[in-house]
């Protein structure tokens, strides 16, 4: 494994962990609304909990 | 002669004691009337004007019932007293 | 309010018994949590709204694993405040995924008693099972306390528990008192109930709390000499803000002068860290990526724990020992004077720190709209987020001088950068007022403790608790947009054949792709491509700009020189050669007014419920951060500082 293989996937790593923190950040809380209206309810609530719990990167930040 | 002095704690100086009288008035709220019976400035307590604020005499800091309370005058004259 | 269902299922998917902490603030709950968890606290939110949730383990004597859960302080269970709700409903069992506590220990103040029975009657009424403790039990008695606990139990109907939980005295007899009530018949009652009292039924119970201490106590605790005494300089009418001024000028300079010498430790710790990892592994975009991403972007940041850790020492320092409730006291008037509530003092002092906890404690302003005005403008507190940015600045722009007896120009235009962030945000908060609703004006009406000697163990577990998440913060998202600033400053390479000249290199990048197509934007206030490229990572969180910066110059450097050393006071040097003081002036001000911080817009949507207000919060604070960004790059370079 080259130095840049090992690089380059470090970076894809990063990527997508910054893209799961923008989805919980940004993205969940809308796209919850959006499932509600579309009458799909469990999934809606599911996604809900998990981005208030685990979600915004500062919970308790006194 | 009985110091009959009734007035509002609000107008009080620094160093005034006094008797509560009354708690909540024709003026006051009904959450200001609970918050103050909560926090413990009741009929019948002895209330001591102990500080006045800087800039204005305005917030006031009064010793009731074992504690030291910080209120407004405006809020303070929710309270009828009678002077000491 | 809640989902039932949901709420069921969470109670059996939760066997584990748990004990709620609730009464008065300032009456020592969180030493006595601290006492009973050994200060080791999950923390975090309760969903929808965003009062701090503290729960911690304790393992019994017996071996029984009891979950502790610190409820806020209160004065009632009257829901005006979300703190007052959320407690109500946990102890009746309708907060959504919470589990209704087992057994209830209700904290009263053993000093005063007059008033901290107060929220024990209101507990007592529920129908839990309930264990009273009293609190700075040894203070109480100091001043003269002679109570005879046997008859108070018998009175109230509740076993008694005297504790110094500075002390960690009578825990294990709490803990006994917790493990009989949980096996007892009491706990499985599940009928509970509360009525909104009227003021006349507020006024009997303290009655009746009046009869019952009559009956138990033979001398009530005398009143303190010495809170007296200091209030006598601290709420002095004219020492009392000059004691006040003192006290924010000895911060400013403490964390100036005496965090620098941890500084330069981390720094040169920093720096040996990247020349080893360059010994041990050759050249390569593996190596570029270690030290110019990962270091220098992480190096960077972590370099201000010193600073930040001074910082929140202060701020715990000030609330533990009682004086910060007396600092609101002496601002209300000012505070009242552009529209602020009193009680905003300790959010907006909290947002030095990191305007997330400012923004959360801003919960303990009722009225609606004051609790937002204190929101929107609380970004605008110089954050500790924003020192990284300042000093990197400051080191490079302003003169090392003396100006008179130690006091540094440094520190002085520091100083005056906090001031300016004040100022600002108290005219925004001037300007919201007159155009958001009209509401009633909130009340102040506080308790002022006695003064305390601050517990040096609950500082430090505060200390650790915010370095934790400070050093966690740093360690995943900015560990993480340093890795893709990199990625984007080095990527694509130029071509072999063209010579990399220092400019070429990075502008053939994605990254000076984007900064160049920004350029034209940001040219009218003075900021060149690089500083854009800088800008974008740096909204994820304030710090990241100068990691971000780091990288820039870093990889840029590069090409310059063989050896990278993409460290803040390099990075200082190169900053002056190819900034002008107008740009850096400019950019100071773009960094006090602009919102840079997702975590704050996120945080903001939770405490107020909506987009709305965050959007509006990035709009009008980018608007204003080019505003006076525009005007003094222009006054700046009129001035031929260009």
């Amino acid at each position: 494994m080259t130095q840049e293989t090992i690089a380059l996937s470090i970076v894809v790593i990063a990527f997508i962990s910054l893209g799961i923190r923008f989805f919980w950040l940004c993205v969940a809380g809308p796209l919850s609304q959006k499932l509600l209206k579309r009458g799909r309810v469990k999934w809606a609530m599911a996604l809900r909990r998990r981005a208030k719990q685990g979600g915004a990167g500062c919970d308790g930040c006194r | 002669m009985k110091g009959e002095r009734k007035t509002r704690l609000g107008s009080l100086k620094k160093g005034d004691q006094a008797l509560i009288t009354q708690v909540g008035n024709a003026e006051s709220s009904i959450e200001l009337v609970e918050r103050l019976l909560e926090i413990g400035i009741l009929e019948g307590s002895r209330v001591e004007v102990v500080h006045e604020a800087p800039f204005g005499k305005d917030p006031i800091a009064v010793r009731v019932r074992g504690s030291l309370v910080a209120l407004r005058r405006h809020e303070a004259n929710a309270i009828e007293v009678e002077i000491l | 309010m809640g989902n039932e269902g949901i709420e069921n299922n969470f109670q059996m998917r939760n066997p584990q018994p748990q004990v709620a902490l609730a009464g008065n603030p300032n009456c020592g709950k969180t030493a006595l949590f601290n006492a009973i968890t050994g200060g080791r606290a999950k923390v975090g939110n309760y969903p929808g709204v965003t009062v701090e949730r503290k729960e911690g383990h304790v393992l019994t004597a017996s071996g029984l694993n009891l979950s502790v859960l610190d409820l806020p302080g209160t004065y009632s269970l009257d829901a005006r405040t979300p703190d007052e709700l959320i407690t109500r409903n946990i102890l009746l069992g309708i907060q959504t995924n919470e589990k209704n506590p087992d057994v209830l220990v209700a904290v009263a103040d053993a000093t005063n008693l007059e008033r901290s029975l107060g929220l024990v009657f209101e507990l007592c009424l529920i129908g839990k099972p309930i264990v009273l403790v009293l609190n700075m039990m040894d203070l109480a008695k100091k001043r003269g306390l002679e109570l005879d606990l046997e008859i108070l139990s018998q009175q109230l109907g509740v076993p008694v528990i005297p504790t110094v939980a500075v002390r960690k005295n009578g825990i294990s007899e709490l803990l006994y008192q917790v493990e009989r009530l949980l096996a007892s018949e009491s706990a499985k009652r599940t009928l509970l109930e509360w009525k909104k009292p009227t003021t006349q039924e507020i006024r009997q119970r303290f009655a009746e709390i009046d009869r019952i201490l009559a009956l138990c106590t033979r001398q009530m605790p005398r009143p303190t000499v010495w809170t007296d005494r200091m209030d006598r300089v601290v709420l002095h009418s004219f020492f009392g803000p000059i004691l006040l001024g003192l006290i924010f000028a000895a911060i400013f300079q403490v964390i100036f002068i005496w965090a620098t010498q941890p500084m330069e430790w981390i720094k040169s710790a920093m720096n040996q860290f990247g020349r080893w990892v360059g010994l041990w592994m050759g050249p390569g975009p593996l190596q570029s990526l270690i030290t110019d991403g990962m270091i220098a972007g992480m190096g960077s940041v972590l370099v201000f724990l010193p600073q930040i850790l001074f910082l929140f020492t202060f701020i715990l320092l000030l609330e533990d020992s009682g004086y910060m409730s007396r600092a609101a006291f002496l601002m209300d008037r000012l505070m009242g004077k552009v529209g602020l509530n009193g009680r905003a003092f300790i959010p907006l002092l909290s947002s030095f720190a990191c305007a997330i906890p400012g923004v959360m404690a801003t919960r303990t302003i009722e009225n609606r709209r004051d609790r937002l005005i204190t929101i929107l403008v609380a970004p605008l507190m110089t954050c500790s987020a924003r020192l990284p940015v300042y000093s990197l600045l400051i080191a490079a722009f302003i003169p090392n001088k003396i100006l008179w007896r130690g006091i540094r120009l440094q520190g002085v235009v520091m100083f005056l950068l906090y001031v300016f962030g004040v100022i600002s945000a108290l005219l925004v908060a001037r300007v919201l007022k007159g155009t958001v609703l009209k509401g009633k004006k909130p009340l102040l009406l506080m308790e002022l403790p006695t003064y305390k000697w601050p517990s040096p163990k609950n500082i430090f577990i505060g200390l650790i608790e915010r370095s934790k998440l400070f050093v966690r913060r740093a360690g995943t998202v900015i560990l993480s947009v340093s890795i893709v600033l990199w990625f984007l400053s080095s990527y694509p390479k130029p071509p072999q054949s063209q010579i990399p000249r220092s400019e070429s290199a990075i502008s053939y990048s994605y990254a000076g792709r984007i900064g160049k197509a920004m350029e034209p934007w940001v040219k009218p206030i003075g900021f060149n491509w690089k500083i854009a490229v800088a800008l974008i990572p740096g909204f994820a969180a304030r710090e990241v700009m100068v990691g971000s910066l780091a990288t820039v110059y870093a990889v840029e450097g590069k090409s310059e020189e063989p050896s990278p050393e993409a460290l803040p006071k390099t990075l200082s040097a190169q900053l002056s050669r190819d900034w002008s003081l107008a740009t850096a002036l400019s950019l100071l001000v773009w960094y006090v007014l602009a919102c840079q911080c997702l975590s704050t817009l996120a945080v903001t949507r939770r405490e107020t419920g909506s987009w709305k207000w965050p959007a509006f919060m990035l709009t009008y604070m980018t608007g204003l951060a080019y505003l006076g960004s525009f005007l003094t790059y222009h006054f700046a370079v009129s001035l031929g500082l260009g």
